[in-house]
């Protein structure tokens, strides 16, 4: 008799088991199960959403601020957080096609390159070795970087349109537009350093305890100054993009990018405290955003309310992730 | 005249989570004594403190206290302070910004008409001070105070509070020598004014020369209480350790090799007391294969020399430190891995793991070194390490993928030494290496510890566990008051010779 009470016993534990087994899942991928609802829930209330040409806008649209995404999320892994990300758009984007006009061609693109490396250098050596906040740091490099794009277009905006650029980047290959192929090798290539790299492993663990992870011998210091150039380097990134796409360079683009950049990590399941994060989620948390605003705007909602909306999803993505047993 | 005991605390039991903090003490206090409470860290001193100055409702100790003749029951500490008792704690809690004046007031500043009686605060905080002969300007802000002054205006704090019972924890621990002796010129006066002190001090040497009676205590029990003048520092150091040793150390045999480490003359300056030195003028020597501990009480300096030596916590150091027969400086910590140098920190949580990751990256990361190719994480050579440490500290978990909150507090211990044992080290530090860790996992630990020390390892043991050291040392280095006091074999390891040393109650001639 006990033998089959044991079983029994057994039994409801395992169920029990399942049970949160299939609740664990579901909070840790509650990103990805969000957004496959949305997709069908935005068949059904816009029947223009999921036609071919849609869908190559919502991701077209969103490569840049993709992009940003998954520069914020290396700086949100060691526990950091970048403000001055739509300054860094805004440099490239002016410096870019003022560079092209000027004659120097693909140079151009290699300068702008270097310069949002030094620039994300500079907010990773305050933060390392000058112990400024974060948020301070790249504050100050939000108005130091602004500053110095409207000094660089003064007047008016740089047209560059039919030069090699713009052709470049508002073409496609087999049928992809050439911003998410680009967003498409850099999700590789950000997946590689932070699975499968030593710089990976360290900038997780500084995030997780950097204490910790100082004492096993990881160079802290330095592993935050490149993660800072890296942000750096995928924010020029995206602006250079966008500089493509306007065939222009104009001082007034780049607003608000940072908290684009920071609620797509957020909603993909990243804690701003550190150690967490990952890069398919946060592509998912940007595309998950960006596809409700288009859906929003195919049925027709105004541009106020939808701000609201989107303000919500992130507070219920973040209340979401939370881990219950806190 | 009969007067009423200034302290009286009948049969107090304390309970933390079901185990015994406080088992049945009595504690008597007479008017006007300074009473010195002593007693190994951990054997309850704090508690019994805690519980008559109200820091733990009434409600969850057992017993009856009665302060100058009134029985009371405390809620907390401002109820403390009404019936006269003051606690001035080990690490001050002055506010470095505001004035003397503001600080002696903070929380009781008198008011006239709705607005502060500054007239009252300066003149009356002049006053304490000026009974206590203290030549302090109130109006002073606190940060340009000496840490000795700082505590003089606590103290003085204390007797504005209306304080007629006073604890002093450890007053002297940051103190220099002429503090220390305007301290003692403080505290007798205020014996003369017919204020009660309880002095709480490992300092053996300061206890015979300030007060009038000790209490001993050990293991949640107050021991004896004796007139100081009756006892030796011999008999008073038995009281605190006397207990048989249990026969709990692995007894495998260790053969020590070669000099591998050692520091000679080695000095670390003081990190907040310019001047002072908290590791001075100290020679070590270690040996492969050989267990050495490092005893000593609670700030005599063992952990800032060890992690001074790694380049952990690198700070100003003079002395020379020789590895294999090379001088070394390792300036930060991954240099002393390179070398095959290990530290296992004292604090778990605090700096030795990364909680919200699984046992796998705990335990492989202070050797991505060597599991990495070009620098790129390799997995086989991971999966290895890993299953290799799992199996040979014996971590229970179902999965390496775990994570390592998720297990007690002996495995996360293992999974601290698992990661350091996974750099292949040649020396390894520990630092408290079983605290907070349970029976049966120190056992695995102490075993651990002799399989490396076979294996040539030579370890270095920081532990405030006389029994500890004594049954897994073969050779002891006890530290006071940042000096190296004594050097044991393992033949002369008592607890008494230990804590002779340790209390510097005897010292090395040098």
């Amino acid at each position: 008799m006990s033998d089959i009470q044991l079983t029994a016993a057994s039994d409801m534990k395992q169920k029990r088991n399942y049970k949160s087994e299939i609740l664990k899942f579901t909070k840790n991928n509650f990103v990805v199960i969000a957004f496959i609802a949305l997709i069908i829930w935005g068949g059904f209330a816009s029947p223009a959403f999921l036609t071919l040409s849609n869908i190559k806008t919502v991701l077209l649209q969103n490569s840049i601020y993709a992009i940003c995404a998954l520069g914020m999320l290396f700086i949100v892994i060691t526990g950091g957080i970048d403000l001055s990300v739509g300054s860094y758009v805004v440099v490239a984007v002016c410096f870019t096609a003022g560079f092209i006009q000027d004659g120097r061609g693909v140079l151009a693109i290699v300068i702008v390159t270097l310069m949002s490396i030094l620039f994300g250098i500079i907010s990773g050596t305050l933060i390392a070795y000058a112990k400024v906040a974060p948020f301070i740091a790249t504050l100050a490099m939000t108005t130091i970087l602004r500053g110095i794009a409207y000094i660089y277009q003064v007047g008016q905006n740089r047209r560059i349109d039919g030069t090699f650029w713009p052709k470049f980047i508002q073409g496609s290959l087999l049928g992809i537009p050439i911003p998410v192929l680009i967003l498409f090798i850099t999700y590789l290539i950000v997946t590689f350093l932070l699975k499968k790299t030593k710089y990976g492993r360290g900038i997780y663990a500084i995030g997780g305890n950097s204490e910790t992870a100082r004492l096993a011998g990881i160079n802290v210091k330095k592993y935050i100054i490149i993660t800072y150039a890296l942000g750096g380097f995928l924010f020029g990134l995206a602006g250079m993009i966008l500089a493509g796409r306007l065939s222009m360079g104009t001082a007034t683009v780049g607003e608000g990018y940072e908290l684009d950049a920071i609620a797509a990590v957020v909603v993909g399941g990243a804690t701003l405290s550190g150690g967490v994060g990952s890069p398919i989620k946060t592509l998912v948390g940007a595309f998950l955003i960006g596809a409700l605003m288009n859906i929003m705007n195919l049925m027709g909602i105004a541009s106020y309310p939808q701000m609201i909306i989107k303000g919500i999803i992130i507070v219920a993505a973040v209340l979401m992730h939370r881990d219950s047993s806190h | 005249m009969e007067c009423p005991k200034a302290v009286v605390l009948k049969n107090i039991t304390k309970k933390f989570s079901g185990v015994k903090a406080l088992d049945d003490v009595t504690f008597h206090v007479e008017q006007g004594d300074i009473h010195a409470l002593v007693g190994e860290n951990g054997a309850g001193k704090s508690t019994l403190m805690k519980i008559l100055c109200g820091s733990y409702s009434h409600h969850s100790v057992e017993g009856q206290i009665s302060i100058l003749g009134n029985e009371v029951r405390l809620n907390n500490p401002k109820e403390a302070n009404r019936h006269g008792v003051v606690m001035v704690h080990q690490e001050l809690a002055l506010i470095p910004e505001l004035s003397v004046a503001e600080n002696m007031f903070l929380g009781n500043l008198p008011f006239k008409n709705g607005v502060v009686d500054w007239k009252t605060v300066y003149s009356k905080s002049q006053e304490t001070l000026k009974q206590l002969a203290l030549d302090i300007d109130v109006r002073m802000k606190v940060k340009n105070l000496s840490v000795g002054h700082q505590q003089l205006v606590e103290i003085s704090k204390a007797i504005l509070l209306g304080g007629k019972v006073m604890i002093l924890d450890e007053p002297t621990a940051p103190l220099t020598g002429r503090e220390i002796e305007l301290l003692f010129k403080v505290i007798r006066k205020l014996k003369e004014q017919g204020i009660t002190i309880i002095y709480i001090s490992h300092r053996l040497e300061e206890i015979f020369s300030l007060t009038d009676k000790v209490s001993v205590m050990r293991d949640g029990k107050l021991v004896i209480t004796k007139d100081t003048k009756d006892v030796d520092e011999h008999e008073l150091v038995s009281y605190m350790i006397g207990r048989e040793m249990e026969d709990f150390y692995p007894k495998d045999k260790t053969l020590p090799g070669d000099i591998i480490l050692s520091a000679q003359n080695f000095s670390v300056a003081h990190p907040n007391y310019p001047g002072k030195k908290i590791v001075d003028n100290v020679s070590m020597n270690f040996r492969a294969g050989e267990i050495v501990g490092i005893a000593g009480l609670l700030g005599a300096g063992r952990t800032e020399l060890m992690t001074a030596i790694t380049g952990a916590y690198p700070k100003k150091s003079t002395g020379i430190v020789t590895f294999k027969s090379r001088p070394v400086k390792f300036k930060n910590p991954g240099q002393a891995i390179t070398n095959g140098i290990g530290f296992v920190s004292e604090d778990r949580k605090g700096n030795g793991l990364i909680l919200n990751q699984t046992i796998r990256f705990n335990i492989s990361l202070a050797s991505l070194r060597r599991i990495c190719k070009n620098r790129l994480l390799n997995k086989r050579k991971e999966d290895g390490l890993t299953q290799e440490m799992i199996g040979r500290l014996r971590i229970k978990t179902t999965s390496e993928y775990n994570p390592v909150k998720s297990l007690s507090g002996g495995n996360q211990q293992k999974v601290v030494f698992a990661k350091w044992i996974a750099t292949d080290p040649e020396v390894l530090i520990l630092d408290e290496p079983t605290r907070g860790v349970d029976v049966g996992a120190k056992y695995e630990i102490y075993s651990i510890m002799k399989k490396l020390a076979q294996q040539n390892v030579a370890i270095i043991m920081i532990s405030s566990d006389l029994q500890e050291i004594i049954g897994m040392s073969d050779r002891v280095y006890v530290m006071y008051e940042g000096k190296l006091s004594g050097e044991l074999q393992k033949e002369e390891l008592t607890e008494n010779s230990i804590m002779k040393y340790a209390t510097g109650a005897v010292s090395m001639a040098v």
